[in-house]
């Protein structure tokens, strides 16, 4: 479980200091509400190691998260925009989130095949992201979390990373494909155990997904 | 209220605004060259160190105008050759009256290309003081004005050892830095080509090529080579058996000296004429009757360092210490006819590897 | 006091309301067309003119003259050293620009990287002279490193170090083009660096990628549409380079069409060889370009010349090992020794040497004010025709879409046509060289009038027309694009003409303005081209003085003359950059002196009774 323990932060310009202090329990969504301003992608970015507090602990499983850098930690993020590399096919996107040097086992492959069937995008893997529509390149995104999350050493020799950052990444989506979108952020967490928060400014995703939800006032 | 803010606006308006006027001006400032209105104008074209403030040009400027009633303007042009071409370019419509730096090479050249007229001087050779390979002086359109040895010059504090013969030179293992001059552009240039040419005949361009190695560099004019030389770029430069005189006459400096060679050295002549399309014929004639006189000629060993045309001028102290060399000379028709092919053999043997 | 009541709109016959509506603009419009058709017919005319000149400057048929060359030895020769040296030139500078950006990227906050970007703005203006003058000094026989090497082998007993060879030829030239060039694609690059979303850096981080495996995923890739491009466009450049092949060439071994066409005009006058060859660099040229303006990339504005404002957020740096800090500080410095050495070392040389003598000298202020009047006067003209040229463009582009929606297909294409024609009638110059269009308007004036009268003149014409294509594309996509947006509010509005361009264009423009300003200012001001033709020590220009003393008798105050000439293209850079700020600043229509003593009313904005 992620224990935010009395994280203080403030931006280097800025006098706000940001306060959090929250729990997620294993095999759950957080849905971390606010409006603008409030601080939700500080806290990600501090839970993803993008930021470093000024004071109070992050903690995984009780090991204490401070002072490792972000490809060390148990998490996989997603942005609301740019999260695949335009240039790049899908596979490649994919097998760069396990292994920058993009060389994979065989089991890997299966593996990724395997998600990406999963969450519906099965026969995309030599498309250009620029040909995908807005859904399913956050599908992609999606895969290669889930591909990172189920990962372990019969596979390769790789953490787990269990642990998924939402940074409003359906925001820009129509409702329809937002709601399939969520619909499967809702399967792999259940399917999978894995443990997520999802920023959102829109209250009605927790319903949605049937999660808790964390309000977040102006950084508290 | 006058805050920073406006005082930078009228800043940058004053700066603009100036601008503005200069910029709509360009011609007036180039209009400054022109001389007073009374006084006919007699325009010399020649090469830059001839015009120059440390060159003759200045001198003879005041000696001619005190006694000619009239102004006389040198154009320094960069090199020797380019007044030439600058003259071609300009046709028919030149201000120049008096073309002068080139050498006797290009005669027939210069009178092929250019509408040149007779410099009306009669008995001209008996005054002079040339190398006796040139023979009488014959040639109704240029009188010449100085002459000298083309060499290479050389640091002796630098370098004690030195070839002694064009050939030593071409063939020595020593990794000599020359800089030479381009035939096309430059008398001296020119010169070293008709001197390589006199020397080895139809092997020149094979000379050549074993000489490439030794060649840091080829200026377009001697200005150039010999500012890389004193700026110690080269160890030797083409220049003239004379410019060492400069250093120890006029800088007090004897390290410079020249390679004496063996073979004997190219001989310089160098001349003036006046064109036909001028507009002041009479003075023109004047000024070129006046390069002869003792007044100008005495002029020419300290501000050009080269030797005078005609008898009886004194060389100051210091300026010759050793023997003049043998000279080389090919004869002027025989270059004019087969300069250009002699022209492209060279830039073929330069230009490969 | 109550504002007079309105006309009433039914009275027939006091109040016709067609007069009482406002102008609709078109004077203002009819004013850039008609001025900007007649410059580009002036820009057509002076090409035609050009080419019936160098027509009748070639004696034989237009027809022997290309056999003639073809049949030249040499011409195997220059074309191979111009295009080897060009080659080299670009893709060396390719190797310099990729890591330097890269660089630049990264450690964007360290200390003097701020000077180190502007910098690599300068470097293109600078002129060649001057930077020939600064090469040799750090790689020439006394140059830094020589004189370095000398040193420390003055303490080894056995071995010692080789002097460097001699700097002239090859390794010279394609030296000094990668000084100028590698700047130049610096500026290209490092924005395209700094663009990169900021979600694809902390995507980096979270894969964990070492900074070998970021330059491959993301680095390269931002790069690598321009890349080949700006290689290209360096190649053009290099392969039409003319004034550094000159000074560090050391020999026709080493030499571009250019600078053989100008030996042919100006040495040997064999004008029939610089129609040849002049022929043969356009068509070169013209394939290069064409090939070029195909790409995608280039079709939009040129080099985007200015920097994006965004400072780079920290999650750039892919590792904070010590070793790639030490790569990147060597980087640096080669980078520094690359780029400042030689600047360096022209102020130290300058500052040591007859400064007092060349300051005093009528001579230097002669050839000083020359350029001077010149380089205002050409960026004034550039300034001015750019953008009446854009905005003529822009005007095209929106009687094309605008008329043609119900017109048939065959009117827009005369607009089409016209662009066309336009746009070529002004990139034309750029591949025309300078010099053969310097002396084919010098024969056709020469009856005229005599050469002091037109040399000048046709300076200016020459650095007009050589900067106009660079100014006209540094301005069009931004004019463009602003144009088209504002469009539809300045209709409504009834914003027209000068106002239109005083308070809605100039603002958004100041930056791009300023900036072609002060680099049409500066490139004149150290060009060496068609001032090679015709100076005389009457009329001289600054770099051609400095082109003269560069390793004269006189070599300290070569020295002296680089720096001041250095001091006078940066105060002039300096003054297009100020004009941009300056025009920049914010303006107000709000004039408090029409309300001396009576604040307004708020409610209805009129003064007080």
């Amino acid at each position: 479980m992620l224990e935010v323990l009395d994280v203080k932060f403030s931006y280097p310009e800025q006098q706000h200091q940001f306060h959090f202090h929250l729990t997620v329990p294993n095999q759950s969504v957080l849905v971390v509400a606010g409006a603008s301003g409030s601080g939700k992608s500080t806290l990600l970015g501090l839970i993803a190691g993008f930021l470093t507090p000024t004071s109070g602990d992050i903690r995984w499983c009780g090991l204490s998260l401070l002072g490792l850098p972000p490809s060390d930690r148990p998490i996989s993020i997603l942005f609301q925009n740019d999260n695949l590399f335009p240039h790049l096919d899908v596979w490649t996107n994919i097998a760069l989130g396990l292994d920058a040097g993009a060389k994979l086992s065989a089991l890997t492959a299966l593996l990724i095949r395997e998600c990406m069937t999963d969450l519906g995008i099965g026969e995309m893997e030599r498309r250009a992201i620029g040909t995908l529509s807005g859904g399913q390149q956050q599908r992609v995104a999606l895969v290669r979390a889930l591909v990172r999350a189920r990962i372990d050493n019969q596979h390769q020799a790789g953490m787990a990373r269990p642990l998924l950052l939402f940074d409003e990444p359906f925001s820009a989506l129509d409702p329809e494909t937002k709601v399939n979108c969520l619909e499967v952020v809702r399967h792999m967490v259940k399917q999978y155990g894995l443990t997520a928060i999802l920023v959102t400014h829109d209250p009605n995703d927790a319903a949605m997904l049937g999660a808790d939800v964390f309000s977040l006032k102006l950084g508290a | 209220m006058l805050s920073f803010k406006h005082i930078q606006h009228a800043i940058m308006m004053t700066i603009i605004m100036t601008g503005m006027i200069l910029g709509l001006l360009p011609v007036l400032a180039v209009s400054q060259a022109s001389a007073n209105d009374n006084k006919p104008e007699v325009i010399v074209y020649t090469y830059d160190s001839f015009a120059a403030d440390w060159g003759p040009g200045p001198k003879i400027k005041s000696a001619f105008e005190a006694q000619c009633e009239c102004t006389l303007t040198f154009i320094g042009l960069d090199t020797s050759l380019a007044v030439l071409t600058r003259i071609r370019l300009e046709g028919e419509n030149t201000p120049a009256d008096i073309i002068l730096g080139l050498d006797t090479s290009q005669i027939s050249i210069a009178k092929n290309s250019l509408n040149l007229a007779p410099h009306g001087i009669a008995q001209i050779d008996p005054m002079l003081d040339l190398p006796e390979s040139i023979g009488p002086w014959q040639d109704e359109v240029f009188i010449p004005f100085d002459w000298g040895y083309f060499a290479f010059v050389y640091d002796a504090s630098k370098h004690h050892q030195v070839p002694s013969s064009m050939t030593e030179l071409i063939q020595s293992d020593h990794p000599w830095r020359i800089a030479i001059q381009d035939p096309r552009s430059s008398t001296p240039g020119f010169g070293l080509m008709l001197w390589m040419k006199a020397l080895y005949g139809d092997q020149a361009s094979e000379n050549w090529r074993n000489f490439m190695p030794k060649i840091t560099t080829i200026t377009k004019g001697w200005s150039e080579a010999y500012g890389l030389f004193l700026d110690d770029e080269v160890d030797m430069v083409l220049s003239y058996t004379t410019s060492p005189s400069y250093h120890r006459v006029a800088e007090d400096q004897s390290q410079y000296e020249y390679l004496a060679f063996t073979e004997g050295h190219y001989t310089q002549i160098e001349v003036a004429a006046m064109l036909a399309s001028t507009d002041q014929p009479k003075l023109s004639q004047q000024f070129l009757a006046f390069l002869l006189t003792p007044e100008a000629q005495s002029l020419i060993p300290t501000t050009n360092w080269m030797y005078p045309a005609v008898k009886g001028i004194p060389l100051p102290e210091g300026f010759e210490v050793t023997e003049k060399p043998a000279g080389l000379l090919l004869d002027n028709t025989m270059v004019a006819n087969k300069q250009k092919q002699w022209l492209d053999e060279w830039i073929m043997a330069v230009s490969q590897n | 006091m109550m504002p007079p009541a309105p006309k009433l709109m039914s009275d027939p016959d006091k109040n016709r309301w067609d007069q009482a509506l406002p102008r609709r603009g078109k004077t203002s419009q009819r004013l850039v067309e008609f001025a900007g058709g007649f410059m580009v017919f002036g820009l057509w005319g002076l090409l035609v003119l050009a080419l019936f000149a160098i027509l009748t400057m070639s004696s034989g048929n237009i027809i022997d003259v290309p056999a003639k060359i073809w049949q030249s030895p040499r011409i195997g020769a220059i074309l191979w050293s111009a295009i080897s040296q060009a080659l080299w030139s670009s893709a060396l500078s390719l190797c310099v620009a990729v890591p330097a950006s890269v660089v630049l990227a990264r450690r964007y906050h360290w200390f003097g990287m701020g000077a180190l970007r502007m910098l690599t703005g300068l470097a293109f203006v600078i002129p060649t002279t001057v930077a020939a003058s600064g090469l040799l000094a750090i790689w020439g026989r006394q140059g830094v490193f020589n004189q370095f090497i000398d040193a420390v082998n003055g303490y080894l007993p056995f071995i010692q170090i080789p002097e460097l060879p001699s700097f002239f030829g090859l390794k010279a030239v394609i030296l000094a083009h990668i000084f100028f060039n590698a700047p130049l694609m610096i500026r290209v690059f490092l924005p395209r660096l700094l663009s990169v979303p900021d979600n694809h850096w902390k995507l980096a981080r979270m894969m964990g990628m070492t900074p070998w495996q970021q330059f491959r995923w993301i680095e390269w890739p931002a790069l690598k549409p321009m890349a080949l491009p700006m290689m290209g466009l360096v190649f053009l450049f290099c392969f039409s380079s003319f004034a550094l092949v000159l000074m560090l060439g050391g020999g026709p071994r080493v030499t571009t069409l250019e600078v053989e066409i100008y030996a042919a005009i100006r040495i040997a006058f064999d004008l029939d060889l610089a129609v040849g060859l002049t022929l043969l660099q356009v068509m070169i040229a013209f394939a290069v370009l064409g090939v070029l303006m195909l790409h995608p990339m280039m079709r939009q504005s040129m080099p985007q010349a200015v920097m994006p404002m965004r400072p780079p957020i920290g999650f750039m740096l892919a590792s904070s090992s010590s070793v790639l800090k030490m790569l990147d500080v060597l980087l640096v410095l080669g980078l520094i020794i690359l780029l400042v050495f030689p600047l360096l070392a022209l102020i130290l040389k300058g500052l040591g040497g007859d400064m007092v003598a060349v300051i005093t000298s009528a001579k230097l202020w002669r050839a000083m004010v020359n350029s001077i009047s010149i380089a205002l006067a050409s960026a004034i003209c550039v300034t001015g025709a750019a953008m009446l040229l854009a905005e003529w463009r822009v005007l095209l582009v929106f009687k094309a879409t605008k008329l043609c929606q119900n017109m048939p297909y065959r009117t827009r294409t005369v607009y089409d046509v016209m662009i066309i024609i336009m746009e070529s009638g002004v990139m034309v110059y750029l591949i025309l060289p300078a010099i053969v269009m310097g002396t084919a308007w010098f024969i056709l004036l020469r009856g005229v009038s005599n050469v002091f009268v037109i040399a000048p003149f046709l300076v200016f014409m020459a650095n007009v027309l050589m900067a106009l294509p660079v100014a006209y594309r540094l301005l069009i996509g931004k004019w463009m694009t602003m144009r088209l947006q504002d469009e539809r509010l300045r209709l409504a509005f009834g914003i027209r003409g000068i106002n239109g361009f005083r308070y809605l264009t100039v603002p958004v423009m100041s930056r791009e303005i300023g900036l072609i300003f002060g680099m049409v200012a500066a490139m004149s001001m150290g060009d060496l081209g068609v001032i090679a033709l015709f100076a005389s020590a009457d009329f001289e220009t600054l770099p051609w003085l400095l082109f003269q003393q560069a390793g004269r008798y006189r070599v300290n105050e070569a020295a002296a003359t680089a720096l001041i000439l250095m001091l006078t293209v940066v105060m002039l850079f300096g003054l297009g950059h100020g004009l941009g700020r300056w025009l920049s600043l914010p303006r107000s229509l709000y004039q408090a002196s029409k309300f001396p003593n009576h604040p307004p009313d708020y409610k209805t904005g009129l003064p007080h009774a």
